[in-house]
């Protein structure tokens, strides 16, 4: 993909927002050093915050001054947001399903979604033999030989 | 010759069966495009946790030369790397696979990582010990500036930028930190359950390696799209035994080059592999034939990215500074198994050093034995479609990363993190420097503070940090690391813009 950093319409180029982001992390990260009953228990992560925080005012100086900066690539959200969410709803449901079957089901979706046949059928009949495929030898992987103990809901 | 009174361990029959597991998984796990060597170990660790520190290692060692080599397979056929190890390969390798001489191609791959792998672990058996002796020199002090050390090699090799890899080592020491003050052992940066305890160093490098590879293959619109294919020719593997001896010069540079990058802490096999296949174009009578079918080019490449394997475990074994980001998760693997890096690897651990270090040189065999076996059939592993292999990867993240302790906040950290690396990869941030941070971390700060004690007991920290011979070479180490990268940046930068102003100078 084209890396994007060109001026926005809006003002800002990406690459300043970029640094500029970085930059606001880094300072985050040195507000949570701060502030300590015990300073001496952060004293260790205070003083990689100062340098991490003085190498992004660093960064962010240098897109200012256009002498290079970050080269942002477009993220194709609306292609990612179904993997997101199966992401979220799969760690939710491993407790409540059970490791295996929610893992089948996650590893069903991903496939299916994905899948660039456009024959619903082949997309199911596949992704569903795929799916069960994989868990399997997960389950022989896993649970038989190495003893694993996995979490069990409703279901396996 | 210590390591010939272990060699018979590795022949006996639980090793060895693990030894030809590990070497064929790994061959076909590096032949899988977008599963990097780094990624085949953190996923494999998981796997040797029930077994005992001999057998964990070998299967760890086994996969982490055979993917190395393995990975070369999808680059001359399809043109997908398997890992970054194999880009120099490539460019050579698939116009070769283009012009109907695959087979030809995948012989020099494995007969010349044979020869650079073999000689790397020579040059890792003999000179660990030595370096194991120095590390006994090292107080709190000087193992707080090798750590930095490593962190300024990994940072300046990371990700193209050094700010980049410096603000990314730095992060990943920052999450290092998480959980415990681990000389007052105080509670710190706990916001939720999930990071009591901190952050476990297997589902960082899980969450940093598999989750943005996953994210990537499923973020093309072609991500169940079908992959080039070449003709696959017969070829005498006799033949290619004596052509790739009969190309010295090109041997000699892949071996030299990837010895020298292996043992030099941060560098990795795509540096080794890159550095080799442009000094023998470089070095060539007809440097135009390169890029178009040259064998010398995938020689080069192939034994320098081989060779890189064994001494980049040198400053590993004795320093506990990984030669690679490989390597660096392969410590994650030792220091579960309860083996530190350092002399006592070589005189309380020597078993299971040396049937390590002489599985090692086994495995370069039955590489290049399976390798050669195998590639007439390795076209069918590059078949796998991006989708299929997104989810499947991310159901072995899961897993791998959920057996680690049985915790489901593992997990959690590992997507987060993973999600996380994604996103910063998109502004042209690394994951190898901020995993080397991660692992340096805790070591760096322990060291750091222990020195700073035994320091407020002595002349102070100026005077015990600052002074003596060992820790005035690292200083100058560390500072010619971050300076030698930055002037390689910089003249980059200047070739860039030569290269818009004078394109047509640049051309010829």
């Amino acid at each position: 993909m084209k890396p994007v950093s060109s001026p926005a319409h809006t003002g800002l180029k990406h690459s300043t927002r970029a640094a500029i982001a970085v930059f606001l992390f880094a300072g985050f990260l040195l507000w949570l050093c701060t502030g300590h009953e015990n300073p001496e228990v952060y004293l260790f992560p205070f003083m990689v915050s100062i340098a991490l925080f003085a190498l992004s005012a660093l960064a962010l100086g240098r897109d200012l001054m256009g002498l290079g900066g970050h080269d942002v690539q477009p993220v194709p959200m609306l292609r990612l947001l179904p993997m997101l969410v199966i992401i979220v709803a799969y760690v939710l449901a491993i407790e409540l399903v059970g490791m295996y079957s929610s893992s089948l089901l996650a590893l069903f979706l991903i496939v299916f979604i994905y899948h660039p046949s456009e024959q619903l059928m082949s997309r199911l009949s596949s992704s569903a033999l795929i799916a069960a495929g994989f868990i399997g030898l997960m389950y022989v992987l896993f649970s038989i030989l190495l003893k694993v103990q996995t979490p069990r809901g409703w279901f396996l | 010759m210590e390591f010939l009174q272990y060699f018979g361990e590795v022949f006996t029959l639980t090793h060895f069966m693990i030894l030809v597991g590990g070497t064929v998984g790994g061959l076909i796990l590096g032949a899988t495009p977008g599963l990097s060597p780094t990624m085949a170990v953190a996923l494999l660790i998981p796997f040797t946790f029930q077994m005992e520190p001999t057998a964990s290692l070998i299967l760890l060692g086994a996969v982490y030369t055979s993917t190395v080599a393995g990975g070369a397979v999808s680059g001359i056929l399809v043109n997908i790397p398997g890992a970054p190890a194999n880009i120099a390969t490539v460019m050579d390798g698939h116009p070769m696979a283009k012009q109907g001489r695959a087979t030809e191609a995948l012989h020099y791959c494995f007969i010349s990582s044979l020869i650079g792998g073999v000689i790397g672990v020579f040059l890792l058996i003999f000179f660990t010990p030595p370096l194991a002796d120095l590390a006994l020199k090292f107080g709190p002090a000087e193992l707080f500036w090798v750590s930095i050390f490593g962190v300024t090699i990994i940072a300046s090799l990371g990700g193209g930028s050094v700010i980049k890899g410096l603000i990314a080592g730095a992060v990943g020491i920052w999450i290092s930190t998480i959980g415990y003050n681990p000389v007052l052992g105080e509670e710190r940066f706990a916001f939720s359950e999930h990071l009591t305890g901190g952050v476990h160093i297997i589902a960082a490098l899980i969450g940093l390696f598999a989750i943005p590879q996953v994210l990537t293959l499923l973020d093309s619109k072609t991500a169940g799209g079908g992959v080039e294919m070449n003709a696959m020719e017969n070829h005498s593997i006799w033949q290619s035994f004596k052509y790739t001896l009969s190309r010295v010069r090109a041997l000699t540079i892949g071996t030299v080059t990837g010895s020298i990058v292996g043992i030099i802490p941060g560098a990795g096999g795509q540096i080794a592999g890159l550095v080799a296949y442009d000094q023998t174009r470089k070095t060539s009578k007809d440097s135009s034939r390169f890029g178009k079918g040259e064998p010398d080019g995938v020689i080069a490449a192939e034994s320098a990215n081989n060779a890189m394997v064994g001494p980049s475990l040198v400053p590993l074994l004795t320093l506990g500074i990984p030669g690679s980001p490989t390597a660096a998760v392969l410590l994650g693997g030792l220091l579960i198994n309860g083996l530190f890096p350092g002399p006592d690897l070589f005189t309380v651990h020597s078993a299971v050093t040396w049937t390590f270090i002489d599985s090692l040189l086994v495995g370069q065999v039955l590489m290049m034995v399976f390798g050669l076996s195998i590639s007439r059939y390795s076209r069918f592993v590059t078949r796998i479609p991006n989708h299929v292999m997104a989810a499947a990867v991310t159901i072995l993240a899961v897993f791998g990363t959920y057996s680690v302790q049985n915790s489901l906040s593992d997990v959690i950290v590992m997507f987060t993190l993973g999600i996380g690396m994604y996103f910063i990869a998109k502004i042209g941030f690394s994951p190898a420097p901020l995993v080397l941070g991660l692992i340096l971390g805790q070591l760096t700060e322990t060291n750091f503070l222990q020195g700073s004690m035994i320091a407020d007991s002595m002349d102070g920290p100026w005077v015990y940090f600052f002074s003596g011979t060992i820790n005035l070479i690292l200083i100058a180490l560390c500072v010619l690391s971050i300076g030698f990268s930055i002037y390689s940046e910089m003249r980059e930068n200047r070739r860039r813009a030569q290269a818009v102003t004078h394109p047509n100078e640049e051309a010829a």
